[in-house]
């Protein structure tokens, strides 16, 4: 019995492993399967669409996980019709694979805790399993019409012509211990046909010392000379498929796919061998190239590139020897640097080890920047350089633990696919979601957390802003609408776009509501831009049909309260018929910035570095500060709002002789900031705001700096509003009615700044 | 050079690993003993052989080049050399 017991504690601790491995395909399968509806009948697709499921299956088997085995089983079945071009992928089709595919998230979620189902659950599995069999079945007999004409017709086309196949077949180092031999597969296509030329690539073989003889390591190249189709090709490397990289290029291919060839070959090949090997040359060519660029250089002559010697005596393409060298280029880059293997280049690490080291770094950094103060006062040359060298690396250890945390935000994106699917099928309307910039980084909590804000946003846009497919057909609009969805990196911030092309915010409305709802004081108008941003106020909501989507009033301000809570902030825009347009501004990181440290009389502050543009003196040009301390000075001919924080904070203590300007951009607008001391870089860990300052306009932080003294952290975003308040003419008194965000009192209506131009 | 060894009548992945260790130790004494520049195995027992014992050799013959050394297989059998044809490791077998 002691096995079964290994057995067992061995299943308890890989199981974890497991589900986070088969979330990841199910999570793929999804993604595969949108990506179909966008491309149908995608051999790839399809391939790896049946990949995953079959893999789910299998490592779900080894578990014995019985009932994620039996009802995968039936959606494998239906996927390899669907692959053999017997069943057709259709919408419902999709949807009912979408629908099973939740099943089966369901079902391995439910591993962890087994427990007994109740009979509805096994019910409505059967059910789905009942459609799924209903679907091969059905379409079944359709389908056979189809293959069998897609059969004849393949065989039309190659009959009685045998054509030359360029193979390529890196098997997976699984393939001997699945049972699988290499030499079987080979010998069996020999069977096909005729192999002229086959090369075995043994450069991924690691030395007897280091060999696991179970591994397979081995990849060949080789060209098939066959009446065969692609398929019966392919069917010989049917139980290698699932870790076999298998190319296969067709008769009469192009450069252009011998050169997609070259990029996909593995490395450590010569030039030669690489052309050999896709076939776009034969060993003998090679041979004669060798022999005349040996001849040219023992005669003494400047010896050719065997590049430009196989274009000129083979014809070759300049594109695929060129294709050839880049290849062999990236091998020698790549081995300028560390090993770097096509595995192991993740690792996995749990989150709470990495929160623990960024925790830790913030106390490192405020350490180092109190030793660093210390130092400076004993004024012993050695000591302070040793901790400025430590600074240094603080520094560096700093970018290297953050850039650990960012993520790319595209997995966030593609989530929203099978939302705006859904939804949209739900709500009758034909969208296509469109993606930009996927790839852009953000801080890992920065992306959890926004998540929720931005999902309630894109189905905002589903609901209120997309019209159904006649509404758009009789505004002139193509049925389909287009949603998208950008991210990019703008100074130090990350900018999330949720642009729609749809019916766009009736300002009338929204206005007719804020009056209803006492947000706005019945007959005020305030101006354009100021009646959106009314739509994020507590206890808004237009949509005059409650739908479960949205509409259920809870939804625009908790979105700003989420955004702003990450220290980022919304705008939105808006065009009548041409839709609208939602910018989140979002921090890079919540733990730690690089600041700009100023002093203003004992207090300290710290602006972003990344916003800072530049510093000027202050000279007696400036203008005297109305009673909010705004003020304007010139700058290179135009006119820069300023801010006196003496004045605005109400800071009691004299002003120096000399004072000097921030100059700080934020978006597309710049302003400055009137300070008495600079006093330089300054790595800055962000605390909350205390309790007493949350009510404290264009602040969002606080640090505590080496000496203990605490700074606060400006957010460049509402001080620049501060700022600009004066100069943008009547402010209507929008936010102060509900009191969510504290003006200073005397803020709002000073009309015109007295000083402008 | 000292008499050859002789390469195993099974080379397949069922040895795979047995086999390794013993050619692992002949290296290992080879290494102390000789220093000749080929060594040379006797292949004329192999009966079966697959890929994985193909793969076996072009390792041992990776391992053998990092010392300076060749592998050279003495009167291979039929078996070996069909495989190794069919692999695209003729080198393997080939007339030295």
């Amino acid at each position: 019995m002691k096995t079964s017991e290994q057995d067992y504690s061995f299943i308890e601790e890989a199981l974890p492993a497991f589900i986070s491995e088969a979330q990841e395909q199910i999570e793929s399968l999804e993604q595969l399967l949108l990506q179909l509806e966008d491309s149908p009948g995608d051999r790839e697709l399809l391939d790896a669409l049946f990949r995953c499921a079959h893999t789910v299956k299998g490592s779900a088997g080894i578990f014995g996980l019985d009932r994620v085995v039996a009802f995968t089983h039936h959606v494998e079945t239906l996927l390899d019709e669907v692959r053999e071009g017997r069943v057709l992928l259709t919408p419902e089709l999709s949807t009912l694979l979408l629908q099973c595919n939740d099943e089966i998230r369901a079902l391995i979620s439910c591993a962890q805790a087994p427990q007994s189902e109740s009979d509805a659950a096994v019910g409505a599995r059967q059910a789905l399993v009942e459609r799924l069999q209903a679907a091969s079945g059905s379409q079944a007999g359709a389908g056979a019409a189809t293959a069998a004409v897609a059969a004849s017709t393949a065989v039309a086309g190659s009959a009685g012509s045998e054509r030359r196949w360029f193979i390529s077949a890196r098997f997976g180092t699984e393939t001997f211990r699945n049972g699988m031999d290499p030499l079987s597969i080979l010998n069996y296509l020999r069977g096909l046909g005729k192999v002229p030329s086959l090369v075995c690539d043994s450069g991924a073989v690691p030395a007897l010392e280091d060999l696991d003889p179970e591994s397979c390591h081995l990849e060949f190249e080789f060209s098939l000379d066959t009446e065969a189709a692609r398929s019966e090709i392919e069917a010989a490397f049917s139980f290698v498929r699932d870790d076999c990289l298998l190319h296969l290029v067709e008769p009469g291919a192009t450069p252009q796919d011998f050169a997609a060839l070259i990029a996909a070959m593995p490395d450590n090949a010569r030039l030669g061998d690489i052309l050999v090997a896709v076939g776009a040359i034969t060993r003998v060519q090679l041979q004669q190239g060798l022999t005349s660029q040996a001849a040219a250089s023992c005669e003494g002559g400047r010896s050719l590139p065997l590049g430009e010697i196989l274009q000129a005596t083979t014809g070759l393409s300049p594109q695929v020897v060129n294709a050839a060298l880049d290849k062999q280029q990236k091998q020698r880059d790549a081995k300028g640097g560390p090993v770097a293997t096509d595995d192991n280049r993740y690792i996995r690490v749990h989150a709470d080890r990495l929160d623990q080291v960024i925790n830790l770094l913030g106390e490192l950094v405020m350490a180092s920047a109190g030793a660093a103060v210390l130092a400076r006062q004993t004024r012993q040359r050695n000591l302070m350089e040793a901790n400025q060298q430590i600074g240094t690396l603080v520094e560096e250890i700093r970018n290297g633990t953050l850039q650990l945390r960012m993520v790319p935000i595209g997995e966030t994106f593609s989530r929203f696919r099978r939302v705006v699917r859904d939804t949209a099928a739900e709500l009758g309307k034909d969208v296509q979601l469109q993606i930009v910039g996927g790839e852009t980084e953000l801080d890992k909590s920065v992306v959890e957390r926004i998540a929720d804000p931005l999902m309630h946003l894109v189905r905002n846009a589903l609901d209120h802003g997309l019209e159904t497919p006649e509404q758009r057909l009789a505004a002139g609009k193509p049925a389909q609408g287009t949603l998208t969805i950008s991210a990019c990196h703008e100074s130090g911030s990350i900018l999330i776009g949720i642009h729609d092309d749809g019916r766009g915010i009736d300002r009338q409305r929204v206005l007719a509501r804020a009056w209803e709802r006492g947000l706005v004081e019945q007959g005020v108008v305030p101006a354009d831009a100021d009646i959106l941003k009314l739509i994020f106020e507590p206890g808004f909501s237009t949509a005059e049909k409650v739908t479960n989507l949205s509409g259920r009033g809870v939804g625009m301000d908790v979105v700003r309260r989420n955004i702003e809570a990450l220290r980022g902030t919304v705008t939105i825009d808006s065009e009548a018929s041409q839709g609208s347009h939602i910018e989140i501004r979002l921090p890079l990181t919540l733990a730690i910035i690089d600041g700009f440290l100023v002093g203003v009389g004992a207090s300290k502050f710290i602006f972003p570095l990344e916003s800072v543009v530049e510093v000027i003196e202050a000279r007696s040009a400036i203008s005297t500060p109305d009673a909010c301390g705004r003020s304007v000075v010139e700058l290179r001919g135009r006119v820069l709002p300023v801010l006196n924080l003496r004045t605005l904070y109400g800071l009691e203590t004299t002003e120096p002789e000399r004072t000097s300007v921030v100059v700080i951009k934020t978006g597309s607008h710049s302003y400055g900031v009137m300070v008495d001391a600079l006093l330089g870089q300054h790595q800055t860990v962000i605390k909350p705001l205390g309790r007493m300052f949350q009510s404290l306009r264009g602040m969002s932080g606080s640090s505590i700096l080496g000496s203990g003294e605490v700074a606060l952290i400006f957010d460049v975003n509402s001080l620049g509003e501060l700022a600009a308040a004066g100069s943008a003419g009547s402010t209507p008194r929008v936010t102060a009615a509900r009191g969510a965000a504290p003006q200073p009192p005397s803020v709002a209506r000073t009309g015109v700044s007295p000083l402008l131009p | 050079m000292n008499s050859p060894h002789c390469l195993p009548s099974e080379l397949t992945i069922y040895t795979a690993c047995e086999t390794r260790l013993t050619w692992l130790s002949w290296l290992a004494e080879a290494a102390d003993t000789s220093r000749a520049e080929v060594f040379a195995f006797d292949a004329a027992g192999v009966q079966e052989v697959d890929a994985a014992g193909v793969q076996l050799l072009l390792s041992l013959q990776r391992t053998l080049a990092a010392r300076q050394q060749t592998l050279s297989l003495v009167r291979p059998s039929p078996a070996l050399a069909a495989a190794c044809q069919a692999l695209g490791a003729q080198a393997l077998v080939a007339e030295s």
